[in-house]
């Protein structure tokens, strides 16, 4: 038999057969390894270059059709011997781990303030007390040390009290611009229904010249709309602190009563965290000249901002050791 | 510091018609955070305000007003602080009573006192009651209420002796001398709430010649105390080092109205004037009269402080230009006196009551700055250059390595650093631990998580958890080490424990994989000295992963085994894994022609490892063996009581350009075969 009817058999064939068996064996008739167009493929190496390359192509180019037109009646025979399914079945699902809240929120906090330039910090959590205070115009002696509840190592060690002890650090690198967003744990010495001794802040940290107070509002306003929605409002308002000057407190619009005000807030605000323009004393014990360079800095309690975002009741949730409540933060 | 304020008192000195919820609203926005209005049962308002630390100046109902007159007007409301009443005391002209103090000028600065006669002790007026009860102080008599009275008022805390109680000079009771001066050594008193206390060395006190009397600036002794039986009083008005008072106090632990006052601030100018005021009014209110001169020891004349503000800082530390007339008028309002102004400065006297706090320029920005309304400034963003560096790739490496775990059904927990006992190095105790249960920084982070592992096991079938954090370690050095891990504990479904820890090992080849580390091994704790091994793991199971690369430092990447029965933990050192050499991705295409797969059962030794028989394939199987892989250690009884086990691998030869036939790989499989019998005595499984 030529070629050319082999070919034509084998597609007449395939078009006519009903059942998969069937298939299965033109298969193996015409393109498996002791078919006539293989063994007639391996008698070209005896011919002429151009016969090989004229019949070579031919030849492969019928295997790929008969192979093409296969597929398409496995498909169509396939499909009529299957039976329906049961849209209505429940999905079986491999199961998924899950993000802890925090971690999900300080992913979120980097990503919205390294949209706005500022550089991921996660400094040490054991700090000398120069930069945890005394660098931090926080002197020995100071009234302002006794809200922070210090825990001490030896050696004149500290825990950490807030994440601002990354401030000097981040001068001390010797380089301008600053734009620092430091993440980490912290520590204070109190444990109740609305601490626990070691939790999570983020501090903003610009330094450059001519940075004002407009500055930090836009700034801190930025990321509070990212966090919670569009609609969110902040604002500032007079406080202190021994490392800023002027020194503020930040509020949002409480998001559970679109700022009309509830049991959660304060007439409709929520509190949460400080900021201010750095002190002179500070930018001076950086290395950083204050006639020529200001700067500001926040900051904000991590599991705070979870809270208030996912309605989650109890900080302490947040630190749960008990799965089946891990499962559903 | 939280005070109470009560709306009346307020009235006393300030004329406004602002409701007070507008007070309320301008105090937050502008000065002090008013957390709460309180409505009393007479319809009084009551201000819960917290007044920060540098704003001593507002501990008292009149420093508010001063704040509240300020502020008002931006909202307006019309507001008049009225001016203090001027206050003559009728002095004796010959005094009765005879009071003498030695004093160390250093200890107290500002020092007046004045006995007053014929007092007669009893209730205070209903309205002095009243007003103490609405500020949160008990009312106890009209003498020692006028003292809280004022303390309350005008922020100047001073105190009330009976004189009749301190050591005559001589049989002339008439005459009394007293010292203030630093207590020595072992020296203690009984306070007027009843306790004795050992008094701290260098405590400011004040003794007559056989007694201590008061415990300066924090609490007035026991023994010298104003009874219903008291004629005759001391009235004391004084400022304080304050630092000796705040240390004195902390080191007692002993917080007082008057420690809170005296260790912030007090207005050196309203000294004299609250002791006029209080001895006016127990003259008032208990029928006495002044009985000796107003001693007056202040050592210190006060000298104002001038600043100089430049209008341009201003403008640009604020954000916005805020015009001459506005800064002068907000400077004024809050008491600062403009002495001159030109086109580029303000030259300000700062009030006597804000010299402790306003000392540079940029706190007279913020004066000008608040009363401008924070609020009203518009939001801007920053328009420098960003800082050119890049991020740190340690964050991204976390998160990959997270999603992972995440993605095979692990979920994250986050436990607290602060455990009750620390297994191995007990140096890095906190001092000061918050009870039993915070008292140490933790040094292996796999106990934490296996814990909560085995605390979940009845809770969960399928438990996986992982989580990020610290351990915390002295080195031999005496510096202390804080290194990043991602720990992670599972419990394992197939009880074959050969298998258990192909999973846990596939799940750790995963993870380095996505992070592109592959120049490591994976070891037992052999080769390595005892402070890696972990106490928390059974020694057969446990095993660590090292770097194998001569380029860098031999780096333990990771460390893990059985914790109990089937659950297992390990821990990534991210520190080290982050220094780990990472191959970058690139692109290769694929070998596109078919493998001949090869199948092999063989038979080993119990103690022959899959690695020995691994290499000995790799080394018979040429350049085509492209693929080994384990399918399968097969066990059975019969196998085990020989002392052996079966391997079942699958070998995959492949050439890039063309297909491999099968009469070239027969013969590899034979040498391969006979390689595995000779060398290791492996047989095929017949």
């Amino acid at each position: 038999m030529d070629t050319n009817s082999l070919i034509k058999e084998a597609i007449d064939n395939i078009n006519k057969a009903t059942s998969s068996e069937e298939l299965e064996s033109y298969k193996a008739k015409y393109l498996g390894g002791g078919s006539e167009i293989n063994r007639y493929l391996k008698t070209l190496g005896a011919k002429s270059p151009e016969e090989r390359k004229k019949h070579g192509i031919f030849l492969n180019k019928a295997k790929s059709e008969i192979n093409d037109l296969l597929r398409v009646k496995i498909n169509e025979i396939n499909s009529k011997e299957l039976e329906p399914i049961d849209i209505s079945t429940p999905g079986l699902r491999e199961p998924l781990g899950k993000k802890h809240p925090i971690s999900v929120a300080i992913d979120e906090i980097a990503e919205i303030f390294a949209r706005l330039g500022f550089i991921r910090r996660r400094y040490n959590e054991i700090e000398t007390d120069w930069y945890n205070f005394e660098g931090l115009n926080i002197q020995k002696d100071h009234p302002a040390r006794d809200e922070q509840e210090t825990f001490y190592l030896k050696n004149g060690l500290v825990l950490s009290t807030h994440t601002s002890s990354g401030q000097l650090r981040e001068m001390d690198k010797g380089k301008l611009p600053i734009r620092m967003i430091n993440i980490n744990r912290c520590y204070r010495r109190q444990s109740d229904i609305t601490h626990t001794p070691s939790f999570h802040q983020f501090e903003g940290l610009a330094v450059d010249k001519n940075i004002s107070i407009t500055d930090l509002k836009g700034t801190i306003d930025y990321f509070f709309k990212s966090f919670f929605g569009p609609n969110t409002k902040s604002r500032i308002r007079p406080y202190n602190f021994r490392f800023t000057e002027p020194s503020f407190e930040v509020d949002v619009s409480c998001t559970y009563c679109d700022g009309n005000g509830c049991a959660i807030c304060k007439e409709g605000w929520l509190e949460m965290g400080g900021a201010g323009m750095v002190h002179r004393e500070v930018l001076k014990n950086g290395g950083i000249s204050p006639s020529q360079y200001s700067g500001f800095a926040f900051g904000v309690g991590v599991e705070r901002c979870v809270l208030i975002r996912s309605g989650i009741p109890d900080l302490r949730l947040l630190y749960t050791q008990d799965i089946r409540i891990l499962e559903r933060l | 510091m939280d005070i109470l304020i009560t709306h009346s008192w307020l009235a006393d000195y300030i004329d406004t018609t602002a409701a007070p919820d507008d007070i309320a609203k301008a105090l937050s926005l502008c000065a002090l955070s008013v957390n709460k209005i309180e409505n009393s049962s007479d319809g009084d308002s009551i201000y819960h305000i917290e007044v920060p630390p540098n704003r001593y100046d507002c501990l008292s109902v009149f420093g508010v007003a001063r704040e509240v007159a300020a502020v008002l007007p931006q909202f307006g409301f019309s507001a008049n602080l009225k001016p203090l009443k001027e206050i003559n005391l009728n002095l004796p002209t010959k005094p009765n009573k005879t009071l003498g103090i030695k004093l160390d000028k250093d200890l107290a600065p500002h020092f007046y006192m004045m006995v007053l006669d014929g007092i007669e002790v009893k209730d205070s007026p209903q309205y002095i009651q009243e007003r103490l009860l609405k500020s949160g102080m008990r009312p106890l008599n009209n003498i020692v209420d006028v003292t809280n009275y004022i303390m309350l008022g005008l922020g100047q805390p001073l105190h009330a002796f009976d004189f009749d109680k301190l050591e005559s000079v001589s049989k002339n009771k008439d005459v009394k001398n007293i010292i203030l001066r630093k207590s020595l050594i072992g020296e203690t008193i009984v306070t007027l709430d009843g306790v004795k206390r050992a008094i701290p060395e260098g405590s400011i006190v004040i003794a007559d010649s056989k007694k201590i009397i008061d415990l300066c600036g924090i609490m007035g002794g026991e023994n010298s105390a104003i009874s219903r039986k008291t004629k005759s009083v001391i009235l004391f008005s004084q400022t304080y080092d304050p630092v000796l008072v705040r240390k004195t106090s902390m080191a007692l632990g002993l917080r007082t109205e008057a420690v809170a006052r005296f260790e912030k601030g007090i207005d050196p100018e309203g000294v004299l004037y609250s002791l006029k005021v209080a001895a006016e009014l127990i003259i008032k209110t208990a029928n006495g009269e002044a009985s000796s001169e107003l001693i007056d020891k202040t050592s210190i004349k006060y000298q104002p402080t001038f600043l100089t503000l430049k209008k341009e800082k201003a403008d640009k530390l604020i954000g916005v230009k805020i015009n001459d007339e506005k800064v002068t008028s907000y400077l004024s309002l809050l008491g600062f006196k403009i002495l001159e102004s030109d086109n580029v400065n303000f030259k300000v006297e700062v009030p006597s009551w804000r010299q402790k706090d306003v000392t540079g320029e940029e706190d007279l920005i913020e004066e000008i700055a608040r009363l401008h309304g924070y609020h009203n400034l518009p939001n801007t963003l920053l328009t420098g250059q960003p800082p050119s560096e890049l991020p740190e790739s340690k964050f991204q490496l976390e998160n990959t390595l997270k999603s992972v775990l995440i993605g095979q059904g692990f979920f994250e927990v986050y436990t607290s650093p602060l455990v009750s006992k620390m297994e191995g190095d007990p140096s890095l105790a906190l001092t000061n631990p918050l009870g039993s249960e915070f008292s140490f920084l933790r040094s292996d982070i796999i106990s934490s998580i296996s814990n909560i592992a085995k605390n979940n096991l009845r809770n969960s079938q399928r438990l996986r958890i992982f989580e990020q954090g610290k351990e915390y370690l002295e080195l031999p050095d005496k510096s202390v080490s804080e290194e990043e891990f991602i720990a992670v504990s599972m419990v394992m479904d197939s009880p074959n424990r050969q298998q258990q820890y192909r999973i846990v090992r596939g799940l750790i080849e995963s993870l380095f994989s996505k992070i592109n580390v592959g120049n490591y091994r994976f070891s037992d704790f052999s080769e390595f000295s005892g402070d890696i091994v972990n106490t928390a793991y059974d020694k057969k199971t446990a095993f660590v992963v090292v770097s194998n690369d001569d380029k860098i430092e031999k780096s333990v990447y990771a460390v893990g085994g059985v914790v109990e029965y089937n659950l297992w933990s390990f821990k990534i050192n991210l520190s080290k894994l982050s220094k780990a050499n990472r191959k970058e991705y690139r692109f290769t295409t694929p070998l596109m022609y078919p493998p001949i797969l090869i199948e092999l059962s063989l038979i080993a030794e119990n103690s022959t490892k899959y690695a020995e028989v691994e290499a000995e394939i790799k080394n018979a199987g040429g350049e085509f063996l492209e693929t080994i892989e384990l399918i399968e250690i097969f066990e059975s009884k019969e196998l085990r009581a020989s002392g052996k086990k079966s391997l079942n691998v699958q070998l995959a030869f492949r050439k890039s350009d063309r297909s491999l036939t099968d009469t070239e790989v027969s013969p590899i499989r034979e040498k391969i075969i006979k390689r595995l019998e000779k060398v290791l005595k492996v047989d095929l499984r017949k």
